[in-house]
């Protein structure tokens, strides 16, 4: 893998420079080398693969309270950037009726490298494909798999920040993700079920997934054979994977303050104190996890990362900031003002969202049921208006209080503040899995983010075959 | 051209494709102005053909350095790379072309501005019960790809995006509605009609209407026709065609479904004269009066399932490799008006949008989705709106054995002109 280029360095003299003498209320300059790799092996084929390198930066400057952004690939554009970046806010002032404030921060001067366990940069794009070349050979070796797409990518990200404020940062971050997706054709219908790891300082979580590879081929197998669900209102327990993906798409995004101050039914409904539901459900939001790809030391406007509580014992608390919402509430930066890439200005985003475990053991959640739905290892889901909607691949029916027969892949749909009050239960156990995936908002995605859960117990949601 | 003869001692083929441009984008909150961003990029992409392997690099930079470490890095990976399984394309019929709406070209953002304030205004006089933004977006720019098989050709080009959002919010019952338009500087008459189109759409969005678990007569709207199109166009894309490669000439869908895909098209969208691949694009039937004619290629997947490629091998950015991708489709229009088809259904439901469709196997024709919007009829009336409802169809099956009727009107949805499709027996679970 090519390592990041120490261009940055030179630039960041500049940067501090020009932006310290640039005559506005506040500007910022964020400029990111990537290096990173990327493949696709199907069926044993190498389909894509890639090592490159990408460049560019973004100027953001606030004139009479209105944002101006423009973004370049070129360096020597930057100082153009920053007069373009000022004329477009001037433009926005012009016309907007809102005026924007930022709230107080300490300016950080830092440079910051991920603690890394096994580096994903040293490994050479040889060996990175041998070992998922090796996976792809083994699950195709398991009874009734026919088909498998492996992913792979990791990058090496060098960020730095300067701000008219103070602000000077140099972040070196880390990504990386593997995915396996085993599939089989049976009964007209095409199966999958996918494998898959991710962390930001350690190539580690993508060694030794032979066994999770034969689970998921055990899981196929037993899926060619059971039958659907019948479609319903079940009460159901989902899974800590599900429960992640849960609390990350039909909570977090609404904690978000930006999406809070853009609609003021929303920012009703979430109003601090209000008790959203049972007094066993905690959930928080938190960059200091180490590891996780929801790890940010610092957000994109230079705060630090801090765990932000959202839900205390039912009740709401908090919402997730930028300086801009931040100053908009009255309230403090939550150091969640992130940017997918250099093309983009921050936007309040989540890191490692989280749901505490509760007091009951997942067996009673189960005894509780005379008939209804265990479900978990989520394949993609999604919000949209009040509505979610989630595809479960492993189900199971309880009938008496027992879990009874598997049923193929369920997708579960539900109102979200419903379901939210619905929680009857929320299990001791608790699990963060770095997932192949990310999180999109905005047109900014697929950010990395971490998302961990106990099980938990809903008293109904409507339950169709996938 | 310095790369590409570099390349000629080092390699057995090469491609070089390069595309600066600038976009400029203006969202809107309400009456507030969220941002107004430009972006400038100009970056090109390397393909290398080595020992029967494919080498890709990308670089923002133009230096001879650049270029080198370009050149070094798509020849390094090339020793991996995915098995060269096409030929490239030599020289075109033309060497250049115009992709470019007079409009779009000399826009400034400042129009851009007012346009999309203007657009909100009319939105916000004629319905107050949703909370409106939108985001305009405009792109100016060259593209430009020659080949060591005397491929050299560039184009300019422009699009213009319009995105419109709507949130209906009363208590925790919450709705969001959207339109999404891309082509040309937006024709007059969509401006023109859009309140009285949106008005029809949000009409009874406060009433709500109880339903059961079942299967009912669904009339999708234009905007909801498209992600059922998705069904049978995923299916036929790339190498998903390779199941229905043998099925060529066979009847796969209904004979009322014709589906041309048209990236030449210049009456709303804005045509391109090759993909970015350098194959020369061409209006073409994907299925005619029900009969599977062809389907969407790279010269990859072409190659892969043994047809001709179809310039469908498009690039999202210059950083990314090609990959086949429909733009415009055009699905031919039934007889019936869309009140005629509505006041004929006895027990059912009018989608206008599907929320949620990211759960859905479209590869296997399957939609699994969320009626995001959906009004339930009763004796040929919408009588209120049903919530938190889901569907579950084979779109492939329902397109072949459900379609009751076509609309006569169409309407642009995106860059496709498409019509509604009222369908039997579409089972839908609900939780009202």
């Amino acid at each position: 893998m090519a390592s990041v280029s120490n261009q940055s360095d030179d630039l960041y003299t500049l940067f501090s420079t020009v932006v310290a003498q640039v005559p506005v209320e506040y500007c910022e300059v964020r400029w990111e080398e990537t290096s990173y790799t990327r493949f696709i092996i199907r069926d044993g084929d190498v389909e894509q693969v890639e090592e490159n390198e990408l460049g560019g930066g973004c100027v953001r400057a606030l004139v009479q309270g209105a944002w101006g952004v423009a973004t370049f690939t070129n360096p020597a554009h930057f100082e153009t950037s920053i007069n373009l970046a000022i004329k477009l806010a001037q433009l926005s002032a012009q016309h907007s009726n809102r005026v924007i404030r930022l709230a107080e921060t300490i300016p950080q001067q830092a440079r910051v490298t991920f603690p890394i366990q096994e580096d994903p940069c040293s490994l050479l794009l040889a060996s990175k494909l041998a070992l998922f070349t090796e996976y792809d050979r083994y699950a195709r070796t398991l009874p009734n798999i026919e088909h498998c797409v492996c992913r792979y990518f990791d990058e090496a990200k060098r960020t730095v920040l300067v701000t008219s404020n103070g602000t000077h940062l140099i972040q070196n971050q880390t990504d990386l993700y593997g995915s396996l997706t085993l599939s089989a054709f049976s009964q007209g219908k095409n199966l999958s079920v996918p494998v898959y790891g991710g962390s930001s300082n350690d190539f580690g979580a993508l060694r030794n997934l032979q066994a999770g590879i034969k689970l998921a081929g055990e899981h196929l197998t037993q899926l060619q054979k059971v039958p659907s669900v019948q479609t319903n209102t079940y009460p159901v327990v989902i899974g800590p994977e599900l429960a992640s993906l849960l609390v990350h798409e039909a909570f977090g995004h609404f904690s978000e303050a930006d999406n809070q101050i853009n609609n003021p039914q929303l920012l009703q409904l979430m109003q601090k104190g209000r008790s959203l539901a049972n007094r066993c459900l905690n959930i928080f939001d938190s960059g200091l996890e180490v590891g996780t790809r929801g790890f940010v030391p610092f957000d994109d406007e230079g705060v630090p990362g801090q765990r932000t509580d959202l839900i205390r014992e039912g009740k709401l608390v908090g919402r997730l900031h930028s300086r801009e919402t931040a100053a908009w509430f009255g309230e403090q930066p939550t150091g969640n003002a992130r940017a997918v890439s250099f093309r983009f200005p921050p936007i309040c985003r989540m890191r490692t969202i989280n749901i505490g475990p509760g007091d009951t053991p997942y067996e009673d959640m189960i005894r509780r049921i005379s008939l209804g739905v265990y479900a978990d290892g989520p394949y993609g889901g999604k919000v949209d208006g009040e509505n979610f909607s989630f595809v479960a691949l492993k189900a199971r029916m309880i009938r008496h209080g027992q879990l009874a027969e598997h049923v193929g892949p369920v997708n579960l749909t539900g109102s979200i503040f419903r379901t939210w009050a619905n929680i009857e239960a929320v299990g001791t156990d608790y699990l963060c899995k770095d997932t192949a995936g990310g999180c999109g908002k905005g047109g900014q995605g697929p950010l990395r983010v971490s998302a961990g859960a106990p099980h938990l117990l809903v008293k109904e949601l409507l339950v169709t075959p996938r | 051209m310095y790369i590409l003869d570099r390349l000629k001692q080092l390699a057995q083929g090469a491609e070089l494709y390069s595309r600066d441009e600038e976009r400029g984008k203006v969202h809107i909150e309400g009456s507030h102005i969220q941002s107004i961003q430009v972006d400038r990029s100009y970056g090109r992409a390397l393909r290398v053909f080595k020992n029967g392997k494919i080498g890709f690099g990308h670089t923002s930079q133009v230096d001879t350095e650049s270029d080198a470490r370009l050149i070094e890095r798509a020849l390094s990976v090339a020793s991996h790379g995915q098995v060269a399984n096409f030929e490239l394309p030599g020289k075109p019929g033309s060497s250049a072309g115009q992709c470019v709406d007079q409009t779009t070209e000399h826009l400034e953002i400042e129009n851009v501005v007012h346009f999309a304030k203007r657009v909100l205004e009319q939105l916000r006089s004629s319905n107050r019960t949703l909370g409106w933004s939108t985001i305009a977006s405009y792109e100016q720019g060259t593209v430009s790809l020659v080949n060591s098989a005397g491929f050299e050709a560039q184009y300019d080009f422009t699009n213009f995006h319009l995105v419109l959002s709507g949130l209906y919010t009363q208590e925790d019952d919450i709705v969001h509605y959207y339109r999404k338009w891309s082509g040309k500087w937006p024709m007059r008459e969509l401006i023109s009609t859009l309140s009285g189109r949106v008005n029809q759409e949000l009409n009874e969005i406060s009433y709500i209407s109880k339903m059961e678990h079942g299967a009912y007569q669904v009339v999708f709207s234009p905007l909801a026709t498209k992600a059922l199109l998705h069904t049978v166009v995923k299916p036929i894309t790339g190498k998903n065609a390779n199941l229905l490669s043998k099925r060529i000439d066979k009847h796969i869908l209904d004979p009322k479904i014709t589906l041309v895909e048209d990236p030449t098209c210049d009456e709303f969208c804005q045509p391109i004269p090759f993909d970015d691949e350098g194959v020369v694009t061409r209006p073409k039937y994907l299925f005619k009066e029900g009969v599977f004619v062809e389907g969407i290629h790279s010269l990859a997947t072409a190659s892969s399932v043994e047809c001709w490629p179809t310039g469908n091998g498009l690039r999202p950015e210059y950083s990314k490799t090609p990959r086949p991708k429909a733009v415009n489709l055009f699905l031919s229009p039934g007889s019936q008006s869309v009140n005629e088809i509505v006041a004929n259904v006895k027990n059912g439901v009018y989608i206008v949008l599907l929320g949620n469709t990211v759960n859905s196997n479209f590869r296997a024709g399957q939609l699994v989705g969320t009626v995001g919007l959906g009004y339930r009829i009763m004796n040929g009336e919408r009588v209120g709106r049903i919530k938190n409802a889901a569907l579950n169809l084979n779109g492939l099956a329902a397109l072949k054995n459900q379609i009751i009727a076509i609309s006569s009107e169409r309407e642009w949805v995106d860059s496709s002109f498409l019509p509604s499709i009222a369908l039997d027996g579409i089972y839908i679970g609900s939780m009202s």
